[in-house]
């Protein structure tokens, strides 16, 4: 069907790289809502939400920021290696991708699990005695909220990759990896972007 | 040898439904919104047939709120955003542009399959105990509401990537699969509108479904962004709401407008008066359209800077709407027109849209709208848009493009009479409403003081034949499939390019490559301004 | 304009990631330094624009956003515009009542 569709396979790849530039649009505002909270309760409760950064542990959150920069450094470097047809280096960077997106999961539950144990959850389980003002407790939520939304991005960006990696690795398949590499690793490198601006308004901004 | 039409691939059911063929994908979608339309008719009737008398008439009150809940949704996001974009956009798309189908056909088979998992999970929602928020689903009353908010969101939710598949679809399409020669400036207006209403369903559907989503697990599980005692701020829903919401009135008048403009150059052959305004004027729309939100919340506690900016700001659409009325309306001058149905939906759109429009402005003023704000003059004005615009528009498309899809002609006659029904059960079914709401008659309300009967009847009795008038269209159009007229390819005489292949079209479209030098409003050898 | 995989390809250097790597850890570590000074209101800006400036390099070099055809670029300006346009009537609104 595509051979009648398209005239030839570049304007087919070119058709797919727009469209996913459109659908990573799309993705990115999923959290616009998250942002404009964020910023409104905060004007409302400026220093409810300072005390709440300053509660979150920076290091895990630094730590993570790290890890997923890195790792999207790993998928770039995967799709230059399958561009020069370098196959095997393209399949551990993407396997290195993907024990780093573990990892962020790994340190993301270690955090969840220290704010539950205190208390600071979601909405109308928050039962910290820590600062009873409202505004701390819808920082909590909103926290929650978006990290968690993040972490739904960053489990289907880590099945993406290993689903690429597979793909390399069987290398069947005459199919062009390096357009699939490249739409995979757009999504990819979003996550990181996401993650680039939650990681300073949940983990920095403590004044 | 000439190729087969598209209706038939010798494939059977399985060539329906796993068709790549996006005419196929559009009649697919033409059941769906269809029966989602008549769907949300049996509950608009019904609600009305509960609004003669001032109590209660044939439910109680809490099946009058599903009633106008159910009736919101359904009309929203399964007849309104879809009909025109998923049915005429998916069938002419790629042939206005010259391509044999769209930019990722099986994208476009899992879109239609998306939209049924969502109106599933929406009519489950309604056969498990239904919703009574109102569409809009404002909190605190949606996060504590005990109806069936979780069922419902997440089948909006679902329904809104439907959308966005489409959107993404078709923005690809257009910008990737134009034929050689086929430049933007050579696109039919219908293709601008359908690109202008596809980067709205991209970028403000997601805004929803984040929206959606807080709702659903606030509702199930509490989480209290927009709950006062957590310290949230209901009005921070709206905001999220109507981000989307706004635009997405936007999403259900643009593809209608893109109708009008085909149906008027083709009923008028004459060019449009200038191609290049109503291009601009589709586009300013679609930007605006992001700027106007906050007008819905005139009265919700907004801060009184973002009253005046939102007020000020929605004054802009009515002016690239008005230089699309203008631009049409002058395009009729020195044509040669034929008053066939499609002309008379037409006819009907200019007035009901001009008025309705014209009471948008009026909601618009922000010391008015403290008097209009959530009574029935707000429920006239969207309807006349949306019913007066979008389904006349619809209607049309039906009418107009009836021929080409399916190879036969329906009955003028009949035409005539069911559209001259229609416009005028529509007139009287919301006319009066823009009365009840000025003299005070809250909407959603299901009870109300004798004296604004009389008003209610009148909308009813309007209601009663606009529905005569739909199941008219209905029964004419069958008959017409089973025994109408053969239509050879150009029945209208007009310039548009689906208009120069056969009817019903062959599978790929063309049986010739698509020659640019023939624009789309070549009328009297007359090219457009 | 992407080459297929077929055709020969100029051997491009990776260099360019991995300093952009290193730039993108650096901004990091200087982002977080820098939260530790009293900054008052200017802190969370501050903070914001380093993002920004690290968002535009993994744009750059590891989506390679000027390589993509226009749309594309209008697609994140866009995005970007909306989200600030709706952070904006939300917080005119909070802010000013």
């Amino acid at each position: 069907m595509t051979e009648v569709i398209y005239s030839d396979p570049r304007q087919r790849t070119h058709a797919l790289h727009l469209g996913m530039w459109m659908f990573l649009g799309s993705e990115t505002l999923l959290f616009a809502g998250l942002f404009g909270l964020y910023a409104s309760y905060r004007a409302e409760f400026p220093s409810e939400f300072a005390v709440g950064v300053a509660h979150n542990n920076a290091l895990i959150g630094t730590a993570n920021t790290a890890v997923l920069i890195i790792s999207s450094f790993f998928v770039a470097w995967g799709v230059h290696s399958i561009r020069g047809s370098r196959r095997r280096p393209c399949m551990i960077s993407l396997g290195v991708a993907v024990l780093l997106g573990l990892t962020f999961l790994v340190l993301k539950s270690i955090e969840y699990t220290e704010h539950l144990r205190a208390g600071l959850a979601p909405g109308a389980h928050f039962s910290s005695t820590m600062l009873p003002a409202r505004g701390f407790a819808l920082f909590y939520t909103l926290y929650f909220v978006m990290t968690g939304l993040h972490a739904l991005h960053v489990v289907a960006g880590i099945t993406i990759l290993t689903w690429l990696a597979i793909r390399v690795r069987r290398g069947r398949t005459r199919r062009d990896h390096r357009t699939e590499l490249e739409l995979g690793g757009l999504y990819w490198h979003l996550v990181d972007i996401v993650w680039i601006f939650l990681w300073p308004l949940l983990y920095l901004t403590h004044r | 040898m000439t190729p087969e039409s598209f209706w038939r691939d010798g494939r059977g059911i399985r060539g329906w439904l796993l068709t790549t063929d996006h005419k196929r994908v559009g009649i697919l979608f033409f059941f769906g919104v269809t029966l989602s339309l008549v769907l949300g008719g049996v509950f608009a009737l019904v609600l009305r047939l509960e609004l003669l008398t001032p109590e209660r008439t044939i439910v109680s009150a809490s099946t009058y709120n599903q009633l106008f809940t159910h009736h919101g949704i359904v009309m929203v996001w399964m007849f309104m955003i879809p009909s025109i974009p998923a049915v005429f956009g998916n069938f002419f798309i790629p042939i206005m542009i010259g391509a044999k189908d769209v930019a990722f056909p099986k994208l476009n088979l899992a879109s239609f399959y998306v939209y049924l998992l969502g109106a599933a999970l929406t009519l489950t929602a309604l056969i498990v105990g239904g919703v009574d928020t109102g569409w809009t689903f404002y909190a605190p009353y949606s996060t504590s509401t005990p109806t069936q908010v979780g069922w419902v969101v997440l089948g909006v939710f679902v329904l809104g990537v439907s959308t966005i598949m489409s959107g993404i679809n078709f923005i690809v399409t257009i910008h990737t699969l134009r034929a050689k020669g086929i430049t933007w400036s050579k696109l039919p207006l219908f293709v601008w509108n359908i690109y202008a209403t596809s980067i709205i369903q991209v970028l403000a559907t997601p805004i929803l479904g984040l929206s959606l989503i807080l709702v659903g697990i606030d509702h199930a599980w509490g989480l209290g962004l927009f709950e006062a005692k957590e310290g949230g701020d209901p009005v921070m829903f709206q905001h999220l709401f109507w981000f989307y919401s706004h635009p997405a009135v936007y999403i259900m008048i643009l593809p209608g407008m893109g109708v009008i403009t085909e149906v008027v150059c083709t009923f008028c052959h004459n060019p449009p008066l200038s191609y290049r305004l109503l291009v601009i004027a589709s586009l300013g729309i679609a930007f605006v359209g992001f700027l106007t939100w906050g007008h819905h919340m005139f009265v919700a506690g907004m801060s009184t800077f973002d009253v005046g900016v939102f007020g000020a700001l929605s004054m802009f659409v009515a002016i690239f709407s008005a230089i699309k009325v203008f631009t049409w309306t002058a395009t009729l001058y020195g044509g040669r027109i034929n008053v066939a149905t499609p002309m008379l939906y037409f006819f009907g759109f200019s007035f009901l849209f001009v008025f309705g429009g014209m009471s948008g402005v009026a909601v618009a003023t922000s010391s008015l709208d403290v008097h209009w704000h959530d009574t029935y003059f707000v429920v006239a004005h969207f309807h006349f848009i949306m019913v007066g615009g979008t389904l006349t528009a619809f209607l049309a498309a039906i009418h107009y493009w009836f021929p080409k899809i399916t190879g036969r002609k329906y009955s003028e006659k009949w035409g005539l009479l069911s559209a001259v029904m229609v416009i005028l059960g529509f007139f009287f079914t919301f006319m009066p409403q823009f009365l009840l709401g000025n003299a005070g008659m809250p909407r959603r309300y299901y009870s109300y003081p004798d004296r604004y009967q009389w008003l209610h009847v009148l909308s009813t009795a309007g209601a009663s034949v606009l529905a005569l008038g739909l199941i008219f269209v209905v029964i004419y159009l069958t008959a017409a499939l089973i025994r109408g007229h053969r239509a050879g390819p150009n029945p209208w005489g007009s310039s548009a390019p689906e208009w120069r292949i056969p009817s019903p079209p062959p599978t790929h479209n063309f049986i010739a490559p698509p020659d640019p030098s023939h624009g789309p409003y070549d009328y009297n050898g007359k090219e457009h301004a | 304009m992407q080459t297929l995989e077929s055709e020969p390809q100029p051997e491009s250097s990776g260099r360019p990631l991995v300093v952009t790597l290193v730039a993108l850890l650096a901004l990091t570590l200087i982002s977080w330094a820098i939260s530790h000074l009293d900054l008052g209101m200017a802190s969370t800006l501050v903070a914001l624009a380093i993002a920004s400036t690290k968002a535009g390099f993994v744009l750059h070099a590891f989506m390679e956003l000027p390589l993509a055809a226009t749309p594309a670029r209008v697609v994140v300006i866009v995005t970007l515009s909306f989200i600030a346009l709706l952070c904006a009537g939300t917080v005119t609104d909070v802010a000013l009542r």
